[in-house]
């Protein structure tokens, strides 16, 4: 017998094949009718303050230039790395974070046709300074944390393989909390099927020293969230604001 | 034969760590500082014992429906585009690893932290084929430097001061000495940035397998999961049979619970959900993803309903922290991958009941980590059973055997109790000095034996009589 059937018959032979998926559906569902709901008072106020507590900023924008200017001033010198989402684009995003006053080329990654894979892209010395400018598909209030979705439009190296990470947000997509978003998630995953999700709250951190904490270990060490409060973000494409 | 990391040695190996008060120190501070902020955020989180019986009460769901679960998990992975493969034990897990990483042709493989495959020796399995498995999580890379395991489920080397590091990056890396946190880290950070472009292979483990849609969830803080399962060319995870959840809801439920247990911390820095290999129009991601899903031993314990709940282990390691006897001892001392009373009622299953026996041993009873368990699994308990077992199966020491028996010879004759009891205080004066004939064991050397009372229980009833206090 191969492995899996071994391993698969044993399993069988101490709890039979279970009483089916109905059974087992309402089963989960009187467990989680013991839970009591969690409630979060001022959603927006919480998360800027757990993002905080993780070692993450926030600050709130109404506009993109608004945007363009606070990544400049997040980052003010060194490259920046921006998304390719269709909003990022449709509103000169990049062009604008070029504009506002600070040091270092602006670039759209992926950009069309690119020709460098995107490992030698922030594989470079010249990334290791670089801020990476992305979207965020969800917040949570209770954790301090945010949902990063791959796709065509971001690659994971952009918030992972550079110094900073700045994720652009809409306000009315942040939830009290991750189990409230649920629903939202699995019915973005349903449509636009990514490779993977991460959620990130603060910056890369490690305390295996003497329980110190140090930021920056092998992902950025700089995390900050932009808020968009008004006017909403364009496109559906990222599944931000239908709440 | 006492170089080998075994349980088999735990008596000896904690007698060695006792007097070591760095070490101690060490262990304190770490375990300390993890305590608190745990209680702040529990604290913190009035839900707290609802969730934990919620959570225990999904792992028992999941283990009861495991052939219905593994099954939808498998078909969703596989849609997915995951290869789902099985290895019976480690040498299994190993061999399939071996031969993934030499298809691959690659020589350097960068691992980020798996219990699993500490469990399974994995690094060293590679390393003796020539493939230099590299670890990638601070705690782990220091502790691989210093060709020592982990001693901790979530801070591996914790046993080790700044300074310990200092001098050790200095040997192996031939850097000059610092011992500033920052320092050390950013010289890891720049060592390991060019192994994970290197590398053809990224090995991680698994923290949660979610059935209804074959995604894995890797929960860490330092980034190095995600270069491991974003950047080499190939990923392997390696996950335990029992890690399976229903779905994302129940993840989140156990994302709630297993940070603050941990680190103190509401959530870990990253929590990826990887739903399978890279996707046709993404950038960057691994090209395939192998899913190895590990039974070692673990059926065994599935098949014991007895000892079924300690598969609910989410491998927090606040129970380690919260250890008297752990603290003291540290982790090395019990010469197995899973230390602390979690380790201990695992290792008869993982190291067999001849060296594994000797760990239900190595715990006070006292109950903390019963209590402090995110998914209330009730250890003393299990370590007694283990205990018990161990006596039925005549695996205890002769001297024990001999004393229990004459014990229980005694208690059940009262008039030969009474007498035990008249010789012993007539003899106890002679145990009561450093020179006394009775033997108090190592860690109650600085202690005085008690001396008996003057008058014995039934002595007192019979002057009193039932009823007066």
């Amino acid at each position: 017998m191969g492995a899996r059937e071994d391993i698969l018959h044993r399993i069988r032979s101490i709890v039979g094949d279970g009483p089916g998926t109905e059974c087992a559906r309402s089963e989960l569902q009187e467990i989680f009718r013991g839970i009591p709901i969690r409630r979060i008072e001022e959603v927006i106020p919480t998360f800027c303050r757990h993002v905080n507590e993780a070692g993450g900023e926030t600050s709130i924008v109404h506009s993109w230039a608004e945007a363009a200017h606070r990544v400049r001033d997040i980052h003010p010198s060194g490259p920046v790395f921006v998304a390719a989402h269709p909003e990022f684009r449709e509103a000169g995003f990049s062009s604008l974070i070029q504009s506002a006053s600070g040091r270092g080329e602006v670039l759209e990654v992926p950009e069309e046709g690119m020709e460098l894979q995107v490992r030698d892209v922030f594989g470079s010395v010249f990334a290791r300074n670089a801020a990476g400018v992305g979207r965020a598909l969800y917040g949570f209030a209770d954790s301090g944390a945010v949902l990063l979705v791959s796709s065509p439009f971001e690659c994971r190296s952009l918030s992972l393989l550079v110094a900073t990470h700045i994720a652009v947000l809409h306000e009315s997509a942040i939830f009290p909390t991750f189990a409230d978003a649920v629903e939202s998630i699995e019915e973005y995953v349903r449509t636009s099927s990514p490779g993977a999700l991460t959620l990130v709250a603060g910056p890369s951190k490690t305390a295996d020293i003497e329980k110190v904490l140090v930021t920056g270990v092998h992902g950025p060490s700089r995390f900050a969230v932009v808020i968009f409060q008004n006017p909403p973000l364009a496109s559906s494409t990222v599944g931000g604001g239908t709440r | 034969m006492k170089e080998l990391f075994s349980p088999r040695w735990f008596k000896s190996r904690a007698s060695e760590s006792l007097p070591d008060e760095a070490l101690r120190r060490n262990i304190e501070r770490a375990t300390e500082t993890a305590l608190k902020k745990r209680a702040d955020v529990v604290g913190a989180f009035p839900e707290w014992e609802s969730y934990r019986t919620a959570a225990r009460a999904v792992k028992e769901h999941v283990l009861e429906n495991l052939s219905s679960y593994l099954a939808s998990f498998e078909e969703h992975a596989r849609a997915n585009g995951s290869t789902v493969l099985y290895a019976r034990d480690g040498v299994e897990a190993c061999a399939l690893v071996m031969d993934i990483v030499l298809s691959a042709g690659t020589r350097t493989v960068v691992k980020s932290k798996s219990m699993t495959s500490e469990e399974i020796g994995l690094s060293a399995a590679l390393g003796r084929s020539g493939i230099q498995a590299v670890e990638t999580d601070l705690g782990e890379y220091i502790v691989q430097l210093a060709g020592e395991p982990p001693s901790h489920i979530t801070a591996p080397a914790l046993h080790k001061s700044r300074r310990d590091i200092g001098r050790l990056f200095e040997q192996k890396l031939g850097l000059p000495y610092s011992d500033e946190p920052e320092t050390l880290t950013a010289v890891a950070r720049s060592v390991l940035r060019d192994r994970f472009f290197e590398a053809g292979v990224g090995i991680s483990g698994v923290n949660f397998g979610l059935a209804d849609s074959g995604a894995i969830c890797v929960v860490e803080n330092e980034g190095n999961a995600r270069m491991a399962t974003t950047l080499p060319p190939v990923h392997i995870a390696l996950m335990g049979v029992e890690k399976l959840l229903p779905d994302m809801r129940c993840l989140a439920l156990f994302l709630d619970m297993l940070a603050r247990s941990a680190t103190g911390q509401r959530l870990s820095s990253y929590t990826s959900i990887i739903r399978g290999p890279k996707r046709a129009d993404e950038w960057d991601g691994p090209d395939v993803l192998y899913i190895i899903i590990l039974d070692n031993g673990r059926t065994d314990i599935f098949a014991d309903s007895r000892f079924r709940s300690v598969l609910s282990c989410i491998r927090c390691g606040a129970c380690l922290n919260v250890c008297p006897v752990y603290r003291v001892v540290g982790g090395h001392a019990y010469g197995s991958a899973y230390p602390g009373p979690i380790g201990a009622v695992l290792a008869p299953f993982f190291h067999g009941k001849e060296d594994g026996r000797h760990l239900p041993y190595a715990s006070s009873l006292c109950g903390a980590c019963a209590e402090i368990c995110p998914v209330r699994i009730d250890i003393p308990r299990l370590l007694l059973l283990h205990r018990g077992e161990t006596v039925r199966e005549r695996r205890a020491p002769l001297i024990e055997r001999f004393l229990m028996k004459a014990y229980a010879c005694v208690v059940k004759r009262p008039a030969l109790y009474a007498l035990t009891g008249h010789l012993l205080r007539a003899f106890a004066p002679l145990a009561t000095d450093e020179h006394g004939l009775l033997r108090i064991p190592t860690r109650a050397k600085t202690r005085t034996f008690p001396a008996p009372a003057e008058k014995t229980f039934r002595e007192i009833w019979k002057e009193e009589g039932i009823g007066s206090t």
